[in-house]
């Protein structure tokens, strides 16, 4: 054992203290969480129960809707995404597919389904600064327009085809995402129950190796893959658990791209997608809530709690850290380019909790997490660590980061039923694993993430899709 | 200190372990009931059930829904999800045994929490048409609770029958819930409601005139009468119900009334001139082709479209056609909802132009 100098002792006890107080604020916001979220996941379950979705399936006037896809080098799941959109059982929608430039064969895939024929895209003008696009129709599938244009960027592909949405509302999705046929209703459901105050809805997806397997009604099929289920469970607990409980606060702050159905015009009033983030979900979230609390009118940006879709997740580590560097540098480059709503009580819940929320426990978590283990480390060569009272703690940490996991399970199952029991018991039991397999892949790539947002890089680092 | 730590792991583990066992009994209670509920089925025959009636229905799956407790057969007599003649047993068995509880409930604002319970309540009623079921179905429309408000709308929309009607009417002129979920309710009625929509015509508010000359797209059923009254308020100030007559003349094919729907052609507002488009369109008839080739010039893109979609289906022989929804008479622009009108939506073109879209690739994807 060494003596260990005394600015390394006091450093130990400075690290030591602030992770205790943060272990601490993380509890007190996650039982808050977990409460909210138990109340509102009852009250939608039951809600749901009474719900007219067959009435608003067949209504004419159930509000209209424009499906925005980007898409860019998806000729694996392309096709299928697309035909999942045409599939949507919704009285009345188009589907606007921007190839942003792919390099791959996903214009000649769908010009071979579709029969693609160049247009004029019905007479639409283009829009500013989309002057090189080209448009194709099918004349099999009229809901169906496909622009091409120079790769530039999803937010870019995103605002090309708003400009050619013709519906009040826009739902903009991913090209390499399998949709469940209710989708779009079971959005358009919360809209109308309160259209001049809900400007935007998202909802869960979930994780397959095979997206589409299991996607519509009846049992879920869990991913044959470890990782595939843990990042599964990652987005049951992010969605069910954390994103119902801003929603019932009014601080939904993520509307992720893979499913963002958003009223038009709020888009175009907020002045499109923006090319300046790495990504353009989490930043229009943003601003919505800045520009609308700023100007004071009501809005509400909701969640709901059913699994809409099914994509594609990274199957092996080092993709997922590079997919979850990235999240982790736009969460940072957000809640800077947005540091001016913190603790401003003129964004109500948004200034004062969520975004400190974004702050704390997503853009500062992989480094109060490093500075723990650098702790530990430190107590390791100093020979302070009592490892009985360590594993102890462990087990404490172990099993409340369990816990969040174990309620989004409970909430999904108890509102819809789909997984099998035996998965059931499988989510369950990944929830105590999390914290050994999964957590360490997202510190890195936290870290990672927020090297690169430090650095000033943009780049996308798109995963190799799985040959289907 | 260790002691402590101990404890609060021993309460965390115990927390996490109750709720994964709470998470895997409550799905196996979950799949035992339905095991009963799919005996229930089997019982009343998946073909036939809707051809026997309700007491040879109850009496066939009693022994199983006994076995059941309250909210249970309260929640699956209402659970839009559930087989209806299973679920119209297990009303006819909430109101045969717990009867007296079921109207109180249904009569009686609940706290929030237990709101479910009312709308259950007032669902089993409205399944076994109970003589009561109109009064306490139109209490709940004007409960301050949304949820209430809202689904009392869907269960007097299944009621379909004139008494129903009259009170979707009432809270559409009262404006109780949202115009457009009761409109909803009141489009699907299988039976004409033009007597009770065509005074609304006549009333000072905008929003219920709309309402009424859009349902009498339907409920019209080719009147002479409404027609005139309807096309009469083609010079509506409001655009929005100059819109809403030029659809349902449309929608009603009404012929004697092309001047009109000509003359809004050339309305100044462009979702006005959309539907005229489309109004001329469902009349379908060669003379006014030339018309609708003028309309390819119009200065706004979705008059074009329209118009262009409107010509195209016109040459095609109706098997060739493209698929209804898409020639919708309701069109791409619809009706308000809470206080967006059309008019909002039309001048988000000019905020997109401003919008600052860049092609260049500073987003960084390869």
């Amino acid at each position: 054992m060494m003596t260990a100098p005394q600015w390394m002792v006091s450093l130990v006890e400075v690290i030591f203290i602030l992770s205790l107080a943060y272990v601490g604020l993380v509890a007190i916001v996650m039982l808050t969480m977990l409460a909210l979220a138990l109340i509102e996941g009852r009250y939608r379950s039951q809600q749901q129960r009474f719900e007219d979705h067959a009435g608003l399936a067949r209504s004419r006037f159930t509000p209209t809707v424009s499906i925005l896809v980007a898409a860019y080098n998806e000729e694996t799941g392309v096709l299928a995404a697309v035909d999942s959109l045409l599939h949507q059982n919704f009285p009345e929608f188009e589907v606007i597919l921007v190839d942003d430039g792919s390099t791959d064969n996903t214009l000649g895939l769908l010009s071979r389904k579709y029969g693609l024929e160049r247009s004029d895209a019905g007479g639409r003008p283009l829009p500013n600064g989309y002057k090189d696009v080209v448009c194709y129709s099918s004349p099999v599938e009229p809901r169906l327009l496909v622009l091409h244009k120079r790769n530039g960027g999803k937010a870019s592909a995103i605002n090309c085809a708003l400009g050619f949405a013709r519906h009040r509302y826009v739902c903009c999705v991913d090209g390499d995402t399998i949709y469940v046929r209710d989708a779009l209703l079971k959005a358009m459901a919360l809209v109308v129950k309160d259209p001049a105050v809900v400007v935007g809805v998202t909802s869960l997806f979930g994780i397959n190796h095979t997206p589409g397997i299991g996607a519509e009604q009846g049992p879920h099929a869990l991913d044959r893959n470890l990782l595939g289920r843990l990042q599964h469970l990652d987005l049951m607990r992010s969605f069910i658990v954390y994103r119902l409980a801003w929603s019932k606060l009014g601080s939904m702050l993520c509307a992720p791209g893979a499913f963002a159905l958003w009223r038009r015009d709020v888009i175009a009033e907020a002045g499109g997608f923006s090319n300046k983030f790495t990504c353009e979900d989490i930043e229009m979230t943003f601003r919505i809530h800045e520009k609308f609390l700023r100007e004071k009118r009501p809005y509400r940006i909701v969640s709901l709690q059913e699994m809409v879709a099914q994509t594609e997740g990274p199957d092996n580590a080092s993709a997922l850290v590079r997919q979850r560097a990235r999240w982790q540098r736009v969460t940072l480059e957000t809640v800077w380019h947005y540091r001016r709503m913190f603790l401003r009580p003129r964004y109500g819940i948004v200034g004062m909790l969520g975004v400190p929320y974004y702050l704390v426990f997503e853009a500062l978590a992989p480094l109060m997490q490093t500075l723990s283990f650098i702790a530990l480390a430190l107590l390791i060569v100093m020979g302070q660590v009592n490892w009985p009272l360590y594993a102890v703690f462990l087990g404490i940490v172990v099993f409340a980061n369990a816990i969040p996991s174990t309620i989004a399970v409970l909430l999904y199952d108890q509102a819809y039923r789909r997984y099998r029991v035996r998965d059931l018991l499988r989510l369950l039991i990944l929830g105590p694993i999390d914290l050994f397999v999964y957590r360490p892949i997202l510190m890195y790539a936290g870290l990672r993430g927020s090297w690169q947002f430090l650095r000033g890089d943009k780049g996308w680092d798109k995963f190799v899709r799985n040959v289907r | 200190m260790y002691s402590i730590l101990v404890s609060v792991f021993l309460l965390v583990f115990l927390a996490w372990l109750g709720l994964s066992v709470y998470v895997v009994l409550s799905r196996l209670r979950h799949e035992r009931r339905n095991k009963l509920l799919g005996k229930a089925m089997l019982e009343l025959g998946h073909s036939q059930p809707v051809m026997l009636n309700a007491k040879t229905r109850s009496d066939l799956v009693l022994p199983i829904i006994t076995r059941l407790p309250q909210p249970v057969v309260y929640r699956t007599a209402a659970d839009v999800a559930v087989y209806a003649p299973v679920a119209q047993v297990f009303a006819v068995h909430a109101l045969a045994r717990w009867g007296a509880n079921v109207f109180t409930i249904a009569s009686e604002p609940r706290p929030e929490t237990d709101r479910w319970e009312r709308i259950s309540a007032l669902s089993i009623l409205a399944q076994v048409k109970a003589d009561c079921a109109h009064d306490l179905l139109f209490d709940a429309l004007q409960d301050k609770d949304p949820d209430v408000a809202s689904s009392a709308a869907v269960f007097l929309g299944r009621l379909q029958d004139m008494r129903a009607a009259e009170r979707l009417v009432t809270a559409l002129r009262l404006n109780l819930v949202l115009p457009s979920f009761i409109a909803r309710q009141l489009d699907n009625f299988k039976i004409p409601l033009d007597g009770l929509l065509e005074p609304l015509l006549d009333l000072d508010s905008a929003p219920v005139r709309y309402w009424a000359v859009v349902l009498l797209a339907r409920h019209g059923g080719g009147g002479e009468r409404h027609v005139q009254k309807i096309a009469r308020m083609a010079e509506d100030p409001d655009p929005v119900i100059r819109k809403a007559v030029v659809q349902t003349l449309g929608m009603l094919k009404a012929s004697d009334e092309a001047l009109t729907i000509l003359t809004l052609l050339y309305d100044d507002v462009a979702f006005v001139r959309v539907h005229a488009v489309r109004a001329l369109g469902r009349l379908n008839r060669p003379e006014f082709r030339g018309s609708l080739v003028a309309m390819l010039e119009d200065p706004e893109w979705r008059v074009r479209l329209a118009a262009r979609e409107v010509l195209s289906s016109m040459e095609q022989p109706p098997s060739l056609a493209a698929p209804g929804r898409f020639q919708a008479a309701d069109g791409f622009l619809r009706t308000s909802f809470g206080g967006m009108d059309h008019v909002h939506a039309y001048s988000i073109d000019n905020a997109i132009k401003k919008t600052r879209m860049q092609t260049g690739s500073e987003a960084g994807r390869p």
